[in-house]
């Protein structure tokens, strides 16, 4: 039987085998006939109007090798059109109307080799398609949508390309791809694409090497073999230190430079896999460089190991890492990297100014891992280290002997850095000149508006000032202002300095009103309660530096917190006192009963089952809750669930204390 | 060949091909049929213009001419002696005429050699019983995608007729005299219709027919002989109907039945011996059913060697079912049984379920899980299921914790965060000093009680 809009035909060989070949090209045919006969091997249907193939479309063709679609108005395929076509050779959809394809129902068609989708509307090919292309030794997606393709495409054929021909008898197999004709965007994406339109004699074989980009705007017309994409560079992280000793409670930052193009991301890892639960700070200053950095505050025994910082981008994957050393007792060990920095390195972790001196105020310790976020773009460099002690507040007195010392020798290499110093969240990249002239890399070459900015900038620093400033510190600070307070050794009038702050982590700085300003004093008003802030003191005219400035957060948190120790602090107090006494009075209470009369012992019971039933009126409804429980399972489900909220109050309240005491 | 040529009509090409001369007007925007034809003419192609009435005698005297398409065209009207002057037209093409409805009963007089006639999507609802009985030489018609709500009586005593084809004509029955004297139809498609019945010995008189159509229907039953006698049979496609079981009676004549289909139905019932004579039966298609189990006594006694199709059921693979996993284990025939019950093994494919023996040889059904509805991923390892039903019963009962593990482990996290997060984490801080407070007071009011209570005492 032959469907009614369709020929059938059957080539018989003279060896008795044969083939059975179908040909449905009615124009007017609007969907796909059932009852082809189950032994085509060939199977056309063209020019019709067919729009859809359903599902399981052709399971009975257990024979069929060759399945041809073309010039149909197919839009959609459902992901089982194709089930069981088990000897499919050839699938040919193309001039249809297909803005997609069930790339997972090639696993229905474990034998096909021919896959045509030109002259489509195929916009984009997902990544997981890459997975089942693997047998295809054709695919041709020309005159389709498509703008750019999965960063592991071409990696599909990998295989074939280190298969050598094991015979002469057998040509090397090659997947034959059809790519022309599509508006594609000529980036990193299709790098490795471009670059095949550029060789022959590969495994991978484009059906026509001219291809066009379309965008973006300078590659729009050009053809592949013209392009010359910015550099798609695997991304290299660099390192100065490999290693670092640092003392037990010492805060650590560790800090991963990578470049790359397209610009890579950074991840950290621990060198048993698990990722690093510190603060981790990002930040790209620019197209093709990131930098990372992790502060490790108060490292104990656990923290010691390697942390690896990998850059993957779609060119590759590179990482470098550095072992921490922990040691025990108080000394400050600063890395041997830190310790011979030259002024134009940036930043080594200064501690508060003024940290030995006046203590900053008692929260603030935190702090210091905050002022830590360099944004020196320095492409060049590394993996920084740099240690730092922990306020004398948290720490035994013959520790903060040790701090003190070792802030006294940051501090004074900060003056002598100070000329050419920038604050970090500031300028990000004003010292990429200077380091690049330094190292003699070359680095890609910063944009225009960037050098301007710098340029200003450096005008802007004078190398001198009359007006010195010191000792910054928070004199006082509520929900939402803060007052501060300085030194001036200079003096001019109040006026001659701007406070600038900033909300942490955010780079628009902004400028306290006049009015506020006093005598080295200024209040910064309209802040969030419960956020961290960056100010700035700065003479007129020169820019913030990163020693004049001073990180704080504003009361709320702590606040309550205190509060609700003191409620902790009357409560237990209340325990130790009142415990007792109820012991005392229980004590009295078995006695009196022990030594009683029975009618006076007898009433006493009665009442205190009174007593006790008042004190849990809920007994009887609970052993309700009890059986029920054991008729539904729902009801289980809510008790077990209740029970899991308890665990997990109990995990948090440890969480909290380990934050408290670490 | 200079007459074919000479005598062209102006909106047409003629030439002269193997055949004869051809003569094609298609899409010419013709209104009207050309006054003359080549008398050469064998073949007129007037497809696609705007025809709208043909007369009598619409096309001359031409002697010769074979075939005459007219499809797609506005054809109202077909005056009866319109095709007079055609004594050796053998193929007539009329379809897609919408407009066309209705003909008269001697549109057809005088075709005597008619072999092929087209009257698909003429939007047709009734012909006269007597259209087509001077057409002694029709072989095949084609009518589908037209409106006529029951088989034309016009096919009746038609003993020449081989193929018809009645696709998407809204046909509902297929009545006992529907068919009457059509000794020689082989191949009888009403595929797409509404049949909801076909009444008993409605095929009687088709003994030559092989290929029966019936898919796409709305049959929910079939009457114990609807398809007696048909012993030449050998596809029948009853796929898409609402049968909801296979009677055994049914196919009991088919003995050259080479292709059964009888998918995407409800069938949740195959009765024993359904498909027992059906010895030369190279497919059986119950895919797209309600099965839960087959017996293997629907084939007996005879041996089915042909391929089976079973995806899409609900197959409940226990012991009832061994037969078909070694069968399938055996043949290679069978693929894509996936077992929707018992618990133990859902998910699986049949081919992968071991079946275990009890000490005394006898297969042992996979265990049943009590949770299956919410747990349908994949289960463990099948030979192991005493193990696995404990242990997913285990993990039933363990499950509500997951989640809580969960929390907890993010809680960890959250206070690992470290710095930028203290802040969260000093609320979480806050929110356990709150419970740990509240609840140190509220062992402490009830010790208050307890002693008030004692000291009321003394």
């Amino acid at each position: 039987t032959c469907p009614s809009q369709c020929s059938c035909e059957y080539h018989g060989r003279h060896d008795g085998s044969g083939s059975r070949l179908v040909l449905c090209n009615d124009l007017d045919m609007n969907e796909v006939p059932a009852n082809f006969p189950v032994d085509t091997s060939k199977l056309r249907i063209e020019k019709t109007v067919v729009r859809r193939l359903p599902a399981e479309a052709f399971y009975y063709l257990v024979e069929l090798q060759y399945l041809w679609l073309a010039y149909n108005s197919v839009a959609s395929i459902e992901t089982s059109s194709f089930y069981n076509l088990r000897q499919l050779h050839e699938l040919r959809l193309d001039g249809n109307s297909l803005t997609a394809f069930p790339w997972v129902s090639l696993l229905d068609m474990p034998h096909l080799r021919t896959l045509d989708l030109h002259n489509n509307r195929i916009a984009s090919v997902p990544n997981e398609a890459v997975r089942y292309l693997r047998n295809l030794t054709c695919l041709d997606l020309s005159s389709n949508r498509l703008t750019t393709l999965p960063p592991d495409f071409l990696d599909s054929w990998s295989h074939l390309a280190v298969t050598p021909s094991r015979s002469p008898d057998f040509p090397p197999r090659r997947i034959i791809l059809g790519l022309q004709d599509n508006p594609w965007f000529c980036d990193c994406h299709i790098s490795k694409v471009i670059e095949l339109s550029k060789v022959t004699d590969h495994a991978v074989v484009l059906l026509d090497p001219l291809m066009v980009c379309s965008e973006p705007e300078r590659f729009q017309g050009i053809l592949f073999q013209r392009v010359e994409l910015e550099k798609c560079l695997k991304p290299s992280v660099m390192m100065s230190a490999t290693k670092i000793t640092s003392a037990l409670g010492s805060n650590v930052l560790l800090r991963c430079d990578a470049k790359g193009h397209p610009t890579p991301q950074l991840t950290w890892t621990r060198s048993d896999g698990s990722t690093v639960n510190y603060t981790v700070i990002q930040e790209s200053p620019g197209e093709g460089i990131r930098w990372s950095i992790i502060s490790l505050t108060s490292i104990s025994h656990k923290d010691a190991g390697d942390y690896r910082c990998k850059a993957k981008n779609l060119a590759g994957i590179s990482e470098a890492v550095v072992t921490v050393t922990v040691v025990g007792g108080v000394t400050t060990t600063l890395s041997p990297d830190s310790s011979e920095r030259s002024p134009g390195e940036p930043p080594e972790q200064h501690p508060q100014p003024g940290l030995g001196g006046s203590t900053p105020p008692s929260k603030s310790w935190l702090s210091p891992g905050l002022t830590s976020a360099p944004s020196y773009p320095t492409p060049s460099a590394a993996l920084y280290t740099s240690t730092w002690s922990p306020p004398p507040s948290s720490l035994p007195p013959i520790f903060s002997a040790a701090s003190a010392t070792t802030s006294v020798q940051t501090s004074i290499s900060g003056r002598t850095a100070r000329t050419s110093h920038q604050p970090p969240l500031l300028h990000p990249g004003g010292k990429s000149n200077a380091k690049i002239e330094k190292n003699g890399r070359k680095f890609p070459p910063l944009s225009a508006s960037k050098k301007e900015e710098l340029a200003l900038l450096d005008q802007a620093a004078p190398m001198e000032t009359n007006v010195t400033i010191k000792d910054l510190r928070v004199a006082r600070e509520t929900g939402v202002s803060v007052t501060l307070m300085w030194n001036s050794s200079s003096s001019t009038q109040e006026s001659s300095v701007t406070v600038l702050y900033s909300k942490y982590g955010e780079k628009d700085l902004l400028l306290v009103n006049a009015d506020d300003y006093g005598k080295n004093q200024a209040t910064i008003n309209g802040l969030e309660p419960g956020s961290q802030y960056v100010a700035c003191v700065c003479p007129k005219g020169v820019g913030p530096r990163e020693d004049l400035c001073i990180t704080f957060s504003t009361n709320r948190v702590e606040g309550r917190g205190s509060q609700w120790s003191l409620l902790l602090v009357v409560t237990s107090t209340a325990c130790v006192i009142v415990v007792p006494l109820i012991c005392f009075l229980l004590y009295k209470v078995c006695k009196l009963q022990c030594t009683s009369d029975p009618f006076w012992e007898e009433d006493l019971s009665k009442e205190t089952y009174i007593q006790f039933e008042t004190l849990s009126p809920r007994s009887q409804s609970i052993g309700e809750l009890w059986t029920r429980r054991h008729r539904d399972d729902g009801e289980r489900l809510l008790l077990c669930s209740q029970s899991s909220v308890d665990s997990q109050m109990n995990l948090k309240s440890d969480g909290c204390r380990t934050e408290y005491y670490g | 060949t200079e007459a074919c040529l000479r005598a062209c009509p102006a909106a047409c090409t003629c030439s002269h091909v193997e055949r004869g001369c051809s003569v094609r007007c298609d899409r010419a925007g013709l209104q009207r049929v050309p006054q003359e034809f080549p008398c050469e003419a064998a073949s007129i192609d007037l497809d696609r213009n705007g025809l709208r009435i043909l007369g009598e005698r619409a096309f001359g005297t031409l002697p010769s001419l074979r075939r005459l398409s007219l499809r797609h065209n506005n054809l109202s009207f077909i005056t009866p002696g319109a095709f007079k002057g055609l004594p050796r037209l053998a193929e007539l093409r009329l379809a897609h005429n919408g407009e066309l409805r209705y003909l008269h009963v001697r549109t057809f007089a005088a075709l005597g050699r008619l072999r092929r006639l087209d009257l698909a999507a003429c939007r047709l609802f009734s012909v006269p019983e007597r259209l087509l009985a001077e057409l002694p030489a029709l072989r095949e018609l084609t009518a589908f995608d037209n409106l006529f709500r029951r088989v034309p009586g016009a096919l009746r005593g038609l003993a020449n007729l081989t193929h018809a084809h009645f696709e998407r004509s809204r046909i509902e029955a297929v009545a006992s005299g529907s068919l009457l004297g059509m000794r020689r139809l082989r191949s009888l498609s009403l595929q797409a219709n509404r049949v909801r019945a076909v009444h008993a010995g409605a095929f009687g008189d088709c003994g030559a027919l092989e290929d029966l159509l019936l898919n796409d229907n709305l049959l929910a039953t079939l009457p114990a002989a609807a398809f007696r006698g048909l012993r030449r049979l050998r596809t029948l496609n009853l796929g898409g109907n609402a049968l909801g079981s296979v009677a055994r009676a049914w196919f009991s004549d088919l003995a050259e039945l080479e292709l059964l289909y009888l998918d995407r139905n409800s069938i949740t019932f195959v009765e024993e011996g359904a498909f027992q004579n059906l010895s030369g039966l190279l497919a059986l298609h119950l895919n797209g059913n309600r099965l839960t189990v087959l017996s293997w006594a629907a084939f007996q006694p005879g041996f089915f060697l042909g391929r089976l199709f079973l995806f899409r059921n609900p197959w409940r693979c226990d012991c009832q079912l061994e037969w078909l996993r070694d069968w399938m284990e055996g043949s290679g025939r069978v693929a894509d049984v996936a077992c929707a019950s018992p618990g133990s093994v859902a998910g699986q494919d049949l081919s992968q379920v071991v079946f275990e023996r009890s000490s005394d040889g006898l297969c042992v059904d996979p265990d049943e899980l009590n949770f299956t509805t919410s747990s349908p991923g994949p289960s463990p390892e099948p030979v192991a299921t005493t193990v696995s039903r404990f242990s997913s019963l285990l993990s039933k009962l363990l499950a509500p914790r997951a989640p809580v593990e969960e929390v907890a482990n993010t809680t960890w996290e959250l206070v690992n965060v470290s710095l930028n997060d203290s802040f969260r984490s000093h609320a979480v801080m806050v929110f356990c000093y709150k419970a740990t407070f509240l609840f140190t007071s509220c062992v402490l009011l009830s010790l208050a009680q307890y002693v008030v209570v004692g000291l009321q005492r003394e």
